[in-house]
């Protein structure tokens, strides 16, 4: 992976940060303070907030301060980001269907498990497909037995 | 203690360790899947359980993880676990010279010297640092957990400062819910099913399990080497290779015990520093590396060695060493155990449980590595991508199953992302999941403490015991930051050079 790819990572992975930690600092700076004791329920939020901000600012720090090699190939895994992403979706697709409408998970889980594997595999032949098709049927149908059936989780 | 001995090796006990260890064994031997992965997704399958046998299970699964990664590191040149990295050194030429039977032999009795040897750590330990552990105060527990978190944070991958950040951040995600101490409502952002926080479960899901599923989704099978198809992947074991190791054995278990037993250090360490030992105390200094059996039985008696061992934190202290024993710690609370000190007092049959199931899952590990190895050598070359939307269903299964609602199928995904974010940026994943367990706890602890003192911090640097902690804490971060100080000086160094 090139560094500029790892240096866009983890510059989006700070800013996130610094928000999520400014959103716990203002969150506990809401809370009431103390009555019965020293500290309260919002001294340790606050603390963790401000050392994370802190930790965060010094990194930024040194990612910028420090020499970094530029200008390396982004196409050695350009479809890298892009097949975890697409994954991500298909996952959240999948959880938000048995979520909102009234599928059966044995049903939807089937179609998840096909698309999934025809997804990260991309290239396959038809017998291939039709293997793929089976086995996600069988394993469908035995985790929904096993889920639902079984331990009863009502999903 | 004679009774949880007898429970763990009689039915169904020993079912529960055979269970453990052989879908551990499988799991560690096929490359990309974690032993961290298997245990968080067996969880949710502990919840119908009873808490004794839960454990047994998922420190069967832990041993035999640890141990199954040996097979593809010896045969393959790619370690099953991380643990396994230095057994690729010389299983992988030993192999590859015509001897792979006696590699993996090696592997195999090494792993359970180490193991056994760990486990009389272990069992004679345990007892008596939980006996000292309950004279523990508040500022003791606070001080001990603080120092926790540095020696995950200098130790783990990356950068200290990215350890701390990871370490923060898992304790600012442990905030929303209840507050422990004073039981108010807290940074719940409006949203009433934030009322109890994350579910560990969720978190531990997202972050270990469906991150690794997305980071590894686009890597492409047959990376590693591989032996010719002739070879027989049995493992044989020689009288001549015991005498000759027999030191290294002893020495390279103790090494991996110790290091267990530390925070945040674990079995890649142990087996990295008994490997060096080995290294520079022995007479064949130079085969090191070229398939010597010193490399073998070095690397795999300390990393089993280190696995036993850093489990003596978890049940005496209830401080997880590493991101497996954290979701062990985990599992302890999810069956509503108090795990550290109290437990040898609270729970003693659960205490002991875990060190019969030690045992028994060390013995049982042995008999399924001799005779299971031929069909592991064929599992390494698993085609995974048929197992990531299985992984995935499991994991939305398990989630849901904490409470019957989506919100914590949501959640799960939400740190996936997160999870993903961070491998990508060079985040250690340990520091977040151990500071998301330890936090409630040092932060009651501390809360406790001012109450006990009457608001006053000065018996943190007064009494015996805290001050000791925190001596080690700063030590540690002195250690750490001196040392990244003068790494990243010799970088700009050689980049200056380099112009």
């Amino acid at each position: 992976m090139s560094k500029m790819r790892i240096f866009g990572f983890e510059t989006s992975f700070l800013l996130l940060s610094i928000a999520f930690s400014a959103a716990l600092f203002l969150g506990a700076s809401k809370l009431p303070s103390p009555v019965f004791e020293p500290l309260g329920s919002a001294a340790f939020p606050k603390a963790i907030a401000l050392i994370l901000f802190i930790l965060l600012c010094l990194k930024f720090y040194f990612i910028f301060s420090s020499p970094r090699a530029g200008g390396q190939d982004k196409s050695k895994n350009g479809g890298g980001l892009l097949k975890s992403v697409g994954l991500f979706f298909v996952v959240l697709a999948y959880v938000a269907t048995l979520s909102f409408f009234n599928v059966s998970f044995w049903a939807l889980t089937f179609l998840f498990v096909f698309i999934s594997v025809v997804y990260i595999k991309r290239k396959m032949r038809t017998a291939g497909l039709f293997s793929v098709a089976a086995c996600s049927l069988l394993f469908s149908l035995l985790s929904g037995y096993v889920f639902n059936g079984l331990f009863n989780f009502g999903i | 203690m004679i009774d949880a001995y007898i429970n763990v090796f009689s039915f169904p006990g020993i079912l529960w360790v055979l269970l453990g260890t052989l879908v551990g064994i499988f799991i560690g031997s096929i490359p990309g899947l974690s032993g961290a992965m298997v245990i968080a997704l067996a969880l949710p399958a502990t919840y119908f359980m009873n808490s004794a046998d839960a454990l047994v299970l998922l420190i069967a699964m832990y041993i035999g993880a640890t141990t199954g990664g040996l097979v593809s590191a010896t045969l393959m040149s790619m370690p099953g676990t991380e643990s396994a990295i230095m057994t690729t050194l010389d299983g992988y030429p030993m192999a590859q010279r015509g001897e792979p039977a006696r590699a993996l032999g090696l592997g195999v009795i090494s792993s359970f010297i180490g193991g056994m040897l760990a486990w009389i750590i272990l069992a004679t330990l345990s007892p008596y640092l939980s006996k000292l552990a309950v004279k523990f105060g508040p500022y003791e527990v606070f001080s001990m957990t603080v120092v926790a978190l540095t020696l995950i944070a200098a130790i783990s991958k990356g950068s200290f400062i990215s350890g701390l950040i990871a370490a923060m951040l898992g304790a600012a995600f442990s905030l929303p819910g209840i507050d422990p101490v004073s039981g108010s409502l807290r940074l719940n952002f409006g949203v009433p099913a934030l009322d109890n926080g994350f579910s560990l479960l969720s978190v531990m899901l997202g972050l270990l399990v469906l991150s690794q599923v997305f980071v590894d989704c686009k890597k492409k099978e047959g990376d590693g080497k591989s032996l010719s198809s002739s070879f027989s992947a049995k493992a044989a074991f020689s009288l001549k290779d015991f005498k000759n190791n027999f030191l290294n054995f002893f020495r390279s278990s103790m090494i991996g015990s110790w290091i267990g037993i530390l925070p945040g250090i674990g079995g890649t360490t142990a087996s990295i520093a008994s490997y060096s030992v080995a290294k520079a105390v022995s007479k064949n200094s130079s085969e090191f590396g070229s398939g010597c059996s010193e490399g073998i039985v070095a690397a795999e008696s300390a990393n089993n060695a280190g696995t036993v061992g850093s489990l003596v934190p978890v049940i005496t202290l209830g401080i997880p060493g590493s991101v497996i024993t954290a979701i062990l710690l985990g599992a302890m609370v999810m069956h509503d155990l108090n795990p550290g000190p109290l437990l040898f007092s609270q729970n003693p049959e659960v205490a002991y449980t875990v060190i019969a199931g030690t045992l028994a899952a060390n013995i049982l590990m042995l008999a399924v590595m001799w005779i299971a190895t031929p069909m592991l050598a064929k599992l390494m070359y698993v085609d995974k991508s048929y197992l990531y939307p299985p992984i995935v269903v499991f994991s939305v299964a398990g989630a849901f199953s904490i409470s019957g609602r989506f919100f914590d199928v949501f959640v799960m995904l939400g740190f996936s992302a997160l999870g993903y974010l961070m491998h990508k940026a060079k985040i250690p994943l340990g520091p977040f999941i151990i500071a998301f367990i330890l936090t409630p706890m040092a932060e009651s602890s501390l809360r406790s403490g001012l109450v006990v003192y009457g608001g006053s911090y000065l018996p943190l640097f007064t009494r015996p015991g805290s001050l000791f902690f925190i001596l080690v804490a700063i030590v540690s971060v002195c250690w750490v930051i001196w040392s990244e100080f003068f790494q990243r000086k010799n970088v700009a160094n050689t980049v200056k050079k380099g112009r």
